[in-house]
């Protein structure tokens, strides 16, 4: 399918909080408890509408190990937004925030849209973080904020939707320059009819369709 | 002047100093007087510039790395090969040819119980039987006194251990999250899920200064599988983690370390796509990392990674055989990379999907393969002899393959990696000369 913009989001937060099955939850609508664990960075896509354009979300999970941080950094350029996780039900996952927060916008363009998330809404009779919390978090910082739940799938399409309508209403304020894809946005193939076919998993010989 | 500068600093090698003229942003490359050319020529040679008319257009000879060979895989070491090999008392012998046959074609899955704990030196190749006894006993004992250490420390004392906490809680969230569609692990209350968990936390308490990294758990994994026993699935696995140690320490400078040596490997292979992924932003191989890091786990289907990781504890054909892989596959990618003009985000992503797609009979004849070639090359770049453990001829083959600290891995001899190579190599050991062009390399570049 053609799309009119495609933006690159990272998403960042400590080991375990949840990032892959946020990803995995936005772009099949399932939810697998038991996958592996994510090292260095891996893919999703998925196309959404806002304002009657197509938008291609290609998204980057990366790890979360401290350790790996030093090259995980490396993926953050050029992306229009990030979704900076932590977990409700472990306060240390919050407690990191800053760091992340810091390096995100150290390593990537300063217009990024970043979207804090509380994921694992689910698990109430465990939060060791209020909601509250994440609002003056988000606040403090000017980020965006939404409780998620990857199980279940609340508030899940709206985070990463939301996001792109953030970015999308940067560009229509002339915000990002959208002809540099430092800021982590394409602009779609002009004549979707002859070149639109998506990049499947033999991966597609199509030019112009960019990569998914 | 840019040309007397360089040259300085890459000496006779050609390639390199092709490199440096089509470094980024030197598309366009001038046509140089006939006095520079001269020069050139003395400084390098076999160096070949060719003085054409056409504007813009100059051809320069790379470095003659010779033909690839053809090499064929073997068949898979068997059951009655290995118990030959072994006398009356059980010391293996004829060690070279068994490490060799597994190079070939690896063991079979029967096999590998046994003969992964010498590949792994875990057993001695030359003790009896008798002194395997005792040293499982020895080494059964060890391991469970440092067991005892970790299941001892109790609520109050871990609360006051932020570090005994923190890999706790860590390898609690990984094994949790390692290899739970094969079925020696799915299902919950799988019993492989405890031992992955106790062994990883032994581990904690056999090297507290490195305790637990994300992706240890994946090379723990297939050895635990092979093994089917606690103790020597944590022996063996502490041999390998001696190799992978530096890839988890803190900094990654075993990371990096190796992604530069790859880099130097890729940049003699083939300068054209080395030039093109620093283009892209991509020279630091970042792609490279997961395939580095836990050495292709993710990459291959689960038997083939009990492959590739027995046929790279052998030691043969050469040091870091595992970057001569990595080479193998992006070999293999390179075209479909540069045709389609792949910037760094779709590399990054066309590597990672190669994930389950590669052969592994393909990469290893191909890695093979470029390891005879560039064994008999002559002039290799003195960089590219010691990643390989190559000895300048000359210089008595020393130990200077053997248990580097700055390149862990399996220990082979280099006397025995040159017996392999002269064996398999098709000139035998006789180099050939970069000048005695048998396959001119030449690159055009219109600018």
């Amino acid at each position: 399918m053609a799309y009119a913009y495609l933006f690159k989001y990272i998403i960042i937060g400590d080991t375990g909080v949840g990032k892959s099955c946020l990803l995995l939850q936005f772009t099949d609508k399932r939810f697998q408890p038991v996958h592996d664990l994510t090292i260095g960075v891996e893919f999703g896509a998925r196309m959404i509408t806002i304002d009657g354009k197509q938008i291609k979300l290609q998204i980057w999970d990366t790890a979360g190990q401290e350790s790996f941080r030093s090259i995980t950094r490396s993926y953050y350029r050029g992306a229009a937004g990030a979704l900076l996780v932590y977990d409700i039900t472990r306060r240390d996952t919050f407690n990191h925030l800053t760091t992340w927060l810091e390096d995100a916008r150290q390593h990537s363009n300063s217009n990024m849209v970043i979207m804090l998330i509380g994921n694992k809404s689910d698990l109430e009779s465990r939060r060791e973080v209020k909601k509250e919390e994440g609002e003056a978090f988000a606040r403090e910082h000017g980020l965006i904020f939404m409780e998620t739940s990857a199980k279940t799938a609340s508030n899940v399409e709206e985070a990463f939707i939301n996001t792109a309508k953030e970015i999308y209403e940067k560009i229509q304020e002339g915000v990002f320059d959208i002809n540099n894809e430092a800021n982590g946005i394409k602009i779609g193939p002009q004549h979707a009819a002859t070149n639109s076919t998506l990049s499947g998993s033999q991966g597609g010989q199509q030019a112009g369709g960019g990569c998914c | 002047m840019i040309l007397t500068t360089t040259l300085g600093g890459f000496s006779k090698v050609t390639n390199y100093l092709y490199g440096a003229f089509h470094s980024p942003g030197t598309e366009i490359l001038q046509h140089r007087p006939d006095a520079e050319v001269g020069h050139l020529d003395d400084i390098i040679p076999g160096l070949d510039i060719n003085q054409q008319d056409e504007p813009g257009f100059e051809v320069i000879t790379r470095m003659d790395l010779g033909e690839r060979p053809a090499v064929r895989r073997g068949e898979p070491l068997g059951m009655d090969d290995w118990n030959q090999n072994m006398d009356p008392e059980g010391r293996m012998i004829n060690v070279s040819y068994l490490r060799r046959a597994i190079f070939k074609g690896g063991m079979c899955h029967a096999l590998r119980k046994e003969g992964w704990k010498f590949l792994l030196s875990y057993f001695p190749w030359d003790s009896t039987r008798e002194e395997r006894r005792s040293l499982t006993q020895r080494k059964t004992d060890e391991y469970f006194r440092m067991k005892l250490q970790w299941k001892s420390v109790s609520e109050e004392q871990e609360k006051r251990n932020s570090r005994l906490r923190d890999h706790r809680s860590l390898i609690e969230k990984d094994v949790n999250r390692t290899d739970r569609t094969n079925p020696f692990y799915e299902g919950a209350d799988n019993p492989g899920l405890v031992l992955l968990h106790d062994i990883l936390r032994t581990y904690c308490m056999y090297d507290f200064d490195l305790g637990y990294v994300q992706g240890m758990s994946d090379l723990l994994s297939p050895i635990l599988f092979v093994m089917e026993n606690e103790v020597d699935a944590f022996w063996c696995f502490v041999s390998f983690m001696d190799q992978m140690h530096q890839n988890f320490e803190e900094q990654m400078q075993g990371m990096k370390t190796q992604l530069a040596q790859l880099s130097t490997l890729l940049q003699l292979l083939d300068i054209t796509f080395w030039n093109y992924l620093g283009n892209q932003d991509s020279g630091h191989l970042y792609f490279c990392f997961r395939w580095l890091l836990i050495r292709f786990k993710r990459e291959l289907i689960f038997h083939d990674v009990l492959r590739l990781w027995e046929v790279i504890w052998t030691g043969l054909p050469c040091q870091n055989f595992h970057l001569l892989v990595c080479c193998a596959v992006l070999d293999s990618e390179k075209q479909k990379i540069m045709e389609e003009q792949y910037s760094f985000n779709e590399i990054l992503k066309h590597v990672n999907e190669l994930s389950m797609k590669l052969d592994i009979r393909v990469i290893l004849q191909k890695a093979e393969a470029m390891c005879l070639q560039l064994k008999s090359c002559k002039d290799l770049p003195s960089p590219v002899m010691e990643i390989l453990g190559f000895s300048n001829p000359g210089t008595p083959s020393s130990s200077r393959s053997q248990d580097r600290p700055d390149s862990p891995g399996p220990s082979a001899s280099s006397e025995n990696q040159q017996d392999f190579l002269d064996d398999l190599s098709p000139d035998g050991n006789n180099r050939h000369s970069g000048a005695t062009a048998r396959n001119v390399y030449r690159s055009a570049h219109v600018s």
